[in-house]
């Protein structure tokens, strides 16, 4: 067990050093010079230019700022903005509470919607309502954040004046909207897991044992169909946070919140690298720990794991 | 069994982090909340250098000296100024009733603290140092006399005065905050900056004691709005609803379709303003064929309808313009904006006239077997409403247009390399001294390399040389008339549209005035009873 986890540990690393070298990469292969969207349009002679770039650190070679870089990380120093000064870190914390609280409300609405509307189809299987069910997870599936914000927005702040648009990062009503919007695309993509994963539950042939040993249909579905095919719904959940915390990015732009995902995309229209590097790689950092500790999980329930 | 715990344990875990939300109470009283389009960076008036800075600068800081809606200078912290004979000393006598929001007395120290920042900028970005060239020191005589002295002449620092970049900061908040002063900025304004949530909200209440406001505002004593919140929206879609659910009483720049089919509501105030300085244009590079010939350079402009872009692209929000220099900056020459006006005849003879013509039929102009090729780097933050309308344009004339999208950086690259023939400009500013930064041929290779005209002319570069440090006003006048004669004849500008600014408010909101750069005096604003 400990060899597995001394393993699994050594391989999470080997991402994480592998994320920040490319995201590193990515930002100085980018077209058009950082310093100059640091200044927008403004009217800064050559000079000047060449002493900011020299200030930032940008006239090294690219191993060598990105060793600089490396370095003050591993000593806690994410660096500052280069837009605001801000420390980096101070600005990640800040804003993650929030992006948080949306994943997670959001982790919940598409669980409870995804098992219940997953089951219900897989029950109804073969009839009307199954046809009607998969058409509406399919265009769940299918219908993009950003559309179905707005039309929510809509619907229920301008229209019917119930849940506000763009509520403060404090108010637990605007919460709502969002949660909804980020969940409705994962809840309907678990509802499809869920209902086939009970339907290729359902045809296995232990079922024929039960009943030739007397068990009702009810007792072979609770105990027996929906408890197997939990396996990989559990699995998806997992996974689904870490896509959930990827959507808040639209999610946020849409309602106007706080949150990492705007934090990143603000910073990476303003090249502001240390802030780019600093969101990309706390993602990393979340992304990664949620996978090794699912893992390991896995490794406890599932003696082979370890074994692979 | 295992998993399932694991499960219920997640959406206990979940159950618990989502109720932990703090709850929210809404406070009544004179308070209202702004949707703005963009956060500021930072609110060190030193270090700030766009549009949403500066709106939230004005609301926290003053001016030595203030500009009312139609650009007349009032006394503000100074009483009185003079200036010497060169246009390079100015003497100011201070109030001395003022007090910053951390308590600290205002004196003259605070005036020399705030210029010897600005000169040097605390960001990259800042605008200040720009102002400020040659500037010399702030020489402290008493507790309420300064002297500001330059190496050359200052034409427009009275002007510039009352610009928020040169607003007046509490020494002791500096000290204090250090680096983070731009996030703790602390001034003598109507509003005392309270809260400030990042990607969220700002949020500031009135000062108690303000009693120094310009004579020109319509009330004296503190603000009427005991508390303002300024809501980041950057998406102009959420902006508008949240505008429509009521959760902001005033909106900044919606969008054009959506106001001008507001605009018959009764229940809405639509506010629109024509800023000052340089209009949106194309600066059409001469040292690039085609466009270095001046026939293609005027068919260019002859070519494009301003008046259905700006109807077509901003439902006329945003007035169309002819001339380098908006209708609503001082010094504006009538002549040069009579110019040119759409004529596709004339830019076909134009064109002709040197040899461009159609010989193939595939629509496209060419001479000696070349097409009459326009390369347009295009900004589409700037001009995604109307970049397409205004290629057609050009196409129906016979050019072929090829379009690249670039961002800041690529733009500036771009136009370095001398590969665009036309390329956006454009500067909001009071005053056409802007033009010296994108016209003078000293920045073609030198200086800020922003000439992307390429043209060179002597007689333009000793005006817009000589006219910031021009002390007369009808001189400095009769200059930069002449400067924009001399752009347009030589047809090195497409003009396309002047900036302006819209505002949304509803019913209650009383008292909306618009100040010499398009924003709101909030100071004065009131909620009518509704």
């Amino acid at each position: 067990m400990w060899q597995y986890l001394g393993r699994r540990l050594l391989t999470s690393l080997s991402v994480l050093i592998g994320v920040s070298i490319f995201t590193f990469l990515m930002l100085h292969f980018v077209p058009g010079d950082p310093v100059h969207a640091l200044l927008g349009r403004q009217a800064v002679s050559p000079e000047r230019l060449e002493e900011i770039r020299q200030e930032l650190g940008f006239n090294d070679p690219i191993p060598v700022q990105y060793l600089n870089y490396i370095t003050d990380v591993l000593q806690g120093d994410l660096g500052r903005s280069l837009k605001n000064n801000r420390p980096v870190l101070d600005s990640i914390l800040e804003q993650f509470p929030s992006t948080l609280q949306l994943t997670v409300a959001a982790l919940i609405i598409s669980s409870l919607f995804g098992i219940i509307i997953g089951s219900l189809n897989a029950a109804v299987h073969n009839t009307w309502l199954d046809k009607v069910l998969s058409v509406l997870t399919i265009s769940g599936i299918s219908i993009p954040s950003f559309f179905f914000g707005l039309l929510l927005i809509l619907f229920f702040s301008v229209r019917l004046n119930w849940l506000p648009a763009t509520a403060k990062s404090n108010d637990p009503k605007g919460l709502i909207l969002p949660a909804i919007t980020l969940a409705v695309g994962e809840a309907c993509w678990l509802a499809r897991l869920v209902r086939s994963s009970i339907l290729e539950e359902m045809n296995k042939s232990y079922q024929w044992t039960a009943r030739a040993k007397g068990a009702s249909e009810r007792t072979i579905m609770v105990h027996h169909v929906i408890r197997n095919s939990l396996i990989p719904i559990v699995t998806a959940i997992s996974l689904q946070f870490v896509y959930l915390m990827a959507g808040s990015v639209v999610v946020e732009s849409i309602f106007a919140r706080q949150g990492i995902g705007r934090l990143a995309v603000t910073a990476i229209q303003n090249r502001d690298f240390p802030l780019v590097q600093g969101t990309v790689s706390f993602i990393a950092v979340i992304y990664v720990l949620i996978n090794t500790i699912t893992d390991l999980i896995y490794a406890v329930v599932d003696p082979r794991v370890r074994l692979k | 069994m295992k998993q399932k715990k694991i499960l219920v344990g997640i959406l206990v875990l979940a159950a618990v982090l989502a109720s932990s939300v703090v709850a929210f109470a809404q406070s009544e009283g004179a308070s209202i909340t702004i949707g703005i389009s963009v956060e500021p960076i930072s609110l060190d008036p030193a270090g700030g250098l766009y549009i949403p800075e500066q709106f939230l600068i004005q609301q926290i800081f003053d001016p030595l000296i203030a500009a009312d809606p139609e650009l007349n200078l009032h006394p503000a912290l100074a009483t009185s100024w003079e200036v010497n004979d060169e246009g390079t000393e100015f003497t100011f006598t201070l109030r001395d009733d003022v007090t910053f929001h951390d308590g600290t007395k205002f004196t003259a120290e605070a005036v020399k603290v705030s210029f010897d920042r600005a000169a040097q900028g605390t960001t990259p970005a800042a605008a200040a140092p720009a102002i400020l060239s040659d500037y010399i020191e702030t020489e402290v005589v008493d507790d309420t006399t300064a002297i500001v002295k330059f190496a050359t002449p200052h034409a427009t620092f009275l002007q510039d005065l009352s610009r928020p970049w040169l607003f007046i900061s509490s020494p002791a908040a500096i000290e204090e905050y250090g680096e983070d002063y731009g996030q703790n900025p602390i001034g003598s304004g109507p509003f005392i900056l309270t809260e400030w949530a990042a990607q969220d909200h700002i949020t500031v209440a009135k000062n108690p004691d303000y009693n120094w406001g310009p004579e020109f505002y319509t009330h004296t004593g503190p603000a009427v709005l005991d508390e303002i919140t300024f809501r980041f929206l950057p998406e102009a879609a959420t902006r508008l609803a949240a505008f429509q659910s009521g959760e902001a009483a005033i909106v900044q720049d919606p969008s054009y379709l959506e106001t001008s089919q507001l605009a018959t509501d009764p229940s809405v105030q639509v506010f629109t303003f024509a800023a000052p300085g340089m209009t949106s244009h194309q600066m059409i590079n001469v040292e690039k064929a085609p466009t270095d010939d001046i026939n293609v350079r005027k068919a260019l402009i002859y070519a494009v309808d301003q008046e259905t872009i700006s109807q077509i692209a901003f439902y006329g929000l945003q007035p169309a313009a002819h001339n380098v220099i908006s209708p609503t900056t001082w010094a504006f020459n009538q002549e040069a904006n009579d110019l040119y006006r759409y004529d596709p005849e004339k830019a076909a003879a134009l064109l002709e006239e040197s040899g461009w013509v159609d010989s193939n039929g595939d629509g496209i102009r060419e001479k000696d077997g070349v097409n009459l090729h326009i390369e347009y780097p295009a900004l589409p933050a700037y001009e995604e409403a109307f970049m397409e309308l205004l290629a057609s344009y050009l196409q129906n004339a016979g050019f072929e247009v090829n379009i690249t999208k670039l961002d800041d950086a690529g733009i500036s690259e771009f136009g370095a390399a001398n590969k665009h023939n036309i390329l956006n400009m454009g500067w909001i500013s009071r005053d056409p001294s802007v033009l010296s930064y994108v016209y003078d041929s000293a920045n073609i290779d030198g200086g800020n390399q922003s000439s992307y005209t390429r043209f060179r002319s002597d007689r333009l570069d000793e005006i817009l040389e000589t006219a910031p440090q021009t002390i007369d006003e009808e001189a400095r006048k009769a200059l930069y008339e002449e400067a924009q004669a001399i752009i347009m004849e030589n047809a090195i500008a497409l003009p396309i549209h002047s900036y302006g600014s819209v505002y949304l408010a509803d019913a209650s909101v009383a008292g909306f005035r618009f100040d010499s750069e398009g924003f709101p005096y909030l100071y004065e604003i009131s909620l009518a009873a509704e």
